[in-house]
């Protein structure tokens, strides 16, 4: 069942790339069934790409990407959105049972995500929805 | 187990959408029993849809796995035309996903819908859709079956006339075995 659901980044993102907040890291874990809804404002110039990518560990010291099984940076994003103008509002979701292997398979214990801009900078929010066993 | 069995849209809708049956029935007190026309959606997508109630959006996203049961009968067309029914979902109950379209991308509620029933006057229809939210949804490998977002609803539309729905909810989930 559903668990939690909260925000787990709302801030400005732009090229260099940022990581959700490390107080995330073991809550994002806890659950088996991760959904994220990412909702993309405010861009600083048209066509701003936003991109999220899941990354987890088990010692919250080293990360490696769910999608590549590496410490780099996959070619493709999790979620990625692009915003048209500066007035556009794009959403997407990305959510997995985690009920596979490896790059479907169950999370590592922390989890965080990478977000990253190309084109520019842009407001990003993402909700993070948590579900599994019923207690 | 099986969690929870709701009655989640009981209503006639029409093609004309907000404009005509869902204000009528909004000022007979109907819309914030039963359901809701939603205005916005019709602007949006061109479509005259009808959503569940906002209220549901939470009941219906808080277990795993969902099952719909829909009948469709009073039909006012005598030849058949098509009822669609859409799962979206949202995490902040103001951006919707069409749950099905997997690349994510506007405008939803097009073509064939999670449940599709032709009715008419002499053929009411009842159809069924169910998912356990135990694959992947994701616009990069375009997958659509992963878990669902907080909150649920069901759009729904005909292509022509008026028609009485009724959608039941089973709401299934995966209970550990100290709780059975």
């Amino acid at each position: 069942m559903r668990h939690r659901t909260f925000v787990v980044f709302d801030d400005y993102a732009n090229t260099g790339g940022i990581e959700t907040d490390t107080r995330h890291n073991a809550t994002l874990g806890e659950y088996d069934q991760l959904a994220l809804h990412v909702v993309g404002d405010n861009a600083s110039v048209a066509n701003v790409t936003v991109n999220v990518y899941v990354a987890h560990s088990s010692d919250g010291r080293q990360w490696l990407y769910r999608s590549n099984n590496q410490a780099s940076l996959p070619g493709t994003a999790d979620v990625s959105i692009t915003l048209n103008s500066t007035t556009d509002v794009e959403h997407k979701m990305w959510s997995d049972a985690c009920l596979g292997s490896m790059a479907s398979g169950p999370l590592l214990s922390f989890v965080r995500l990478h977000v990253v801009t190309v084109g520019g900078g842009a407001h990003v929010k993402i909700h993070a929805t948590q579900r599994g066993a019923s207690r | 187990m099986r969690q929870r069995v709701l009655r989640v849209f009981d209503q006639h809708i029409s093609a004309a959408g907000a404009t005509a049956l869902g204000r009528a029935a909004a000022r007979a007190g109907l819309s914030t029993s039963f359901g809701e026309a939603l205005t916005d959606i019709a602007r949006a997508d061109g479509l005259n849809g009808y959503a569940t109630e906002k209220r549901m959006g939470d009941t219906l996203g808080v277990y795993d796995e969902l099952g719909l049961m829909v009948a469709v009968d009073n039909v006012s067309s005598t030849s058949a035309v098509n009822f669609d029914l859409w799962l979206d979902h949202s995490s902040d109950g103001l951006n919707w996903l069409q749950r099905s379209q997997a690349n994510q991308t506007p405008p939803f509620h097009t073509g064939v819908g999670d449940v599709r029933l032709s009715v008419s006057q002499f053929s009411p229809g009842v159809g069924w859709y169910s998912t356990s939210g135990r694959g992947r949804s994701s616009a990069a490998t375009s997958d659509a079956t992963g878990p669902l977002l907080h909150y649920v609803r069901l759009y729904m539309v005909i292509a022509s006339g008026t028609a009485h729905v009724r959608v039941h909810a089973f709401q299934r989930d995966r209970a550990t075995p100290k709780q059975r």
